[in-house]
């Protein structure tokens, strides 16, 4: 099975691969890709990522207790995650820690056989202001990227990028998210770029690299921070449309080296806490990040001969620009105002997903003496393993909180009603009133019954994990096919 | 097999009586002998058919994931039961009132014909009622044993 290497550089880069992941769990296809996720972020603290990173971790344990075969219906965790070959998502950046830039680059050495600065000093006075000299880099390169990109020409060197190179293989694919209005995003991603084209011969695996079909996003302005009362954060977003247009321009020029560049972009921005990064960055979800995620699933989706990833001597034959677009422009987001074809992809598997989580969460306790319950023993010793106890009830908490982040931000991606309501369960989705069935139960009883009815359909042949998730597949299945009639 | 259904009436013989036992054996006065119909078996059926059709709604025309706890069988049983309770002292009230019960099981009488005790009253056919809603409340239970196994949502009600 192709590997899909994605990149994500900066706090965007972690948040879009929250949002993949999430739709990857939901059951979003990617063409049989297995998601090979490294993030770019000097600030390995910040609280984005390390979500993000929990968010995977479990999400590949869970994946790794299913049993996927051709008989299986189930698409939950479908799409694998390999994190054998950079394990710990992250690829390291030395010497940012407890250092300045200016000591990062030597500044202080820049001087000649008199002790006097020397040209080099000059230049670099002339590139980096006083700031940005003294500036830390423990939380990253906060909206400066003449700082990232020298500090990040780096990774190319590291173990690493060394490792990343050696198991690429003919036929796995490059995504590249980036934000294009900070630091680490705007300055990583043509660094990242030019280091995978022009990546060395003695590089193990650098021809196929090279020649990699490469997809990329850039994220345009989504949010704006509030200014700080202390003015003590270095990051302004008043600057982030002029940054913005700079760096547009800078690619405009410079960077033909994709086969395909996604464009996403909001006028309505959110006004998030002004933090530096660290743990205190840990921005709600949002619907912009969902569309990059989607842009991945469409890179993953296109056909291998498809003439847009064809790459001859480290050029794209071909490079193509991909923007996205609504039907109705609204502040609350729903199904109903998405085109066709984004529904195509995402409505079925967020709304059966949905529809799991929700009855994890609210009524799973409740029917423990259900028969689907009790003929394939989901009992307490089911329910105490970490496969249910900590892997899937936290991913489902998470999946959850990406829903009601995504639903309280602005623009807002609202489709479901999340509140609990027992009494009127298929309401679920705005929008759509749910048919009538022909049962005497309804709510979270119908869906044990779809559950009971299901059952009786399994391949027993498969472990517990996956019985579980299969049966819940097609369970929500048959809700959306008799009840939600989607 | 024709004495299936009395025998089992018989377990609680104690609550309506020998005589409305004997009259529904199908004992006759007149030649001394069983040679009326047995109305154990008439009665029997009926239970046994109404038991039947109330487990089967219940476990395939409800088959509710909502009403599969052993309470709600139970609820469903109780009915079972009260509608043979019912069945039951219809059955008997109407011949007793009718007169339809032969004397020799209706009363003791000394030489002169002269009544000196009833046999049977009308609470017996209630207790007979009694017996019914039991014995159909067993009907009940084993069929629901028997036909539960493929009910998609109350398979193990009430129990296993």
């Amino acid at each position: 099975m192709s590997n899909l290497y994605i990149f994500g550089i900066g706090g965007t880069g972690s948040r879009v691969l929250r949002s993949l992941t999430m739709l990857m769990a939901s059951g979003v296809k990617l063409n049989g890709f297995n998601v090979v996720p490294i993030v770019i972020d000097p600030d390995a603290a910040n609280a984005d990522l390390t979500r993000n990173i929990k968010s995977m971790r479990d999400y590949k344990n869970i994946r790794n207790k299913m049993q996927f075969t051709t008989n299986s219906e189930n698409t939950f965790f479908d799409s694998d995650i390999n994190m054998d070959i950079i394990p710990n998502v992250i690829m390291p950046l030395n010497n940012t820690q407890n250092q300045t830039f200016g000591q990062y680059i030597d500044i202080a050495t820049m001087k000649d056989g008199n002790g006097n600065y020397d040209s080099n000093y000059a230049l670099a006075s002339m590139l980096f202001s006083e700031h940005n000299l003294k500036s830390g880099m423990e939380v990253g390169f906060k909206g400066n990227p003449n700082i990232g990109s020298v500090v990040l020409n780096q990774f190319a060197n590291s173990v690493d990028f060394q490792n990343f190179a050696a198991s690429f293989t003919q036929g796995d694919r490059i995504f590249i998210i980036s934000s294009i209005f900070g630091g680490t995003g705007a300055s990583g991603f043509p660094l990242l770029l030019k280091n995978l084209r022009a990546i060395a011969n003695t590089v193990s695996g650098s021809g196929v690299v090279a020649n990699a079909p490469i997809g990329a996003i850039s994220v345009l302005p989504y949010f704006d921070v509030a200014p700080d009362p202390n003015q003590k954060s270095e990051i302004d977003s008043s600057t982030f449309v002029s940054k913005a247009k700079a760096a547009l321009s800078y690619y405009d020029r410079n960077m033909t080296e994709t086969n395909i560049l996604y464009y996403v972009a909001d006028n309505v921005k959110k006004q998030y806490n002004n933090s530096d990064g660290g743990t205190e960055q840990k921005n709600d979800a949002h619907f912009i990040e969902l569309i990059a995620a989607l842009a991945i699933v469409d890179f993953a989706n296109l056909q291998n001969d498809n003439s847009c990833l064809q790459t001859l001597n480290q050029k794209p034959q071909n490079q193509y620009f991909k923007e996205f677009g609504i039907k109705n422009d609204s502040q609350q987001i729903i199904f109903s105002d998405l085109c066709a074809n984004t529904n195509n992809i995402i409505q079925k598997p967020l709304v059966r997903f949905t529809l799991f989580c929700k009855y994890l969460k609210e009524q799973i306790s409740d029917s423990r003496k259900q028969a689907w319950s009790i003929d394939n023993k989901f009992d307490d010793n089911f329910y105490n393993q970490t496969f249910f106890n900590t892997y899937l009830s936290d991913f489902v908490n998470d999946y959850m909180l990406w829903l009601q982040e995504m639903g309280s931000n602005n623009c807002a991606f609202c489709p479901f009603e999340l509140d609990e309501k027992k009494n009127n369960l298929f309401s679920l989705v705005k929008g759509v009133k749910p048919a009538k069935v022909m049962s005497f139960d309804s709510n979270y009883a119908l869906f044990d019954g779809y559950l009971n009815s299901v059952q009786k359909s399994l391949n027993k042949g498969t472990n517990h994990e996956h019985l579980f998730m299969e049966m819940f597949y097609k369970a929500t299945e048959k809700i959306i096919e008799n009840k939600i009639k989607l | 097999m024709e004495n299936f259904f009395g025998s089992i009436y018989c377990w609680f013989e104690s609550l309506f009586g020998a005589n409305i036992a004997e009259y529904l054996w199908g004992y006759n006065c007149g030649t001394q002998d069983y040679t009326n119909p047995n109305v154990f078996n008439k009665i029997g059926l009926l239970v046994l058919l109404i038991s039947l059709v109330l487990s089967f709604v219940y476990y395939y025309v409800l088959n509710s994931a909502k009403w599969n706890r052993w309470w709600h069988w139970l609820i469903v049983m109780f009915v079972c039961g009260i509608v043979n309770f019912y069945v039951g002292v219809q059955s008997v009230l109407a011949d007793f009132l009718d007169g339809n019960i032969g004397d020799c099981l209706m009363y003791t009488r000394d030489e002169n014909s002269e009544i000196i005790s009833q046999l049977i009253n009308e609470s017996d056919c209630w207790m007979f009622g009694v017996a019914n809603m039991i014995v159909s409340m067993i009907f009940f239970f084993v069929l629901s044993f028997v036909i539960k196994w493929k009910s998609t949502n109350c398979k193990h009600t009430p129990f296993l």
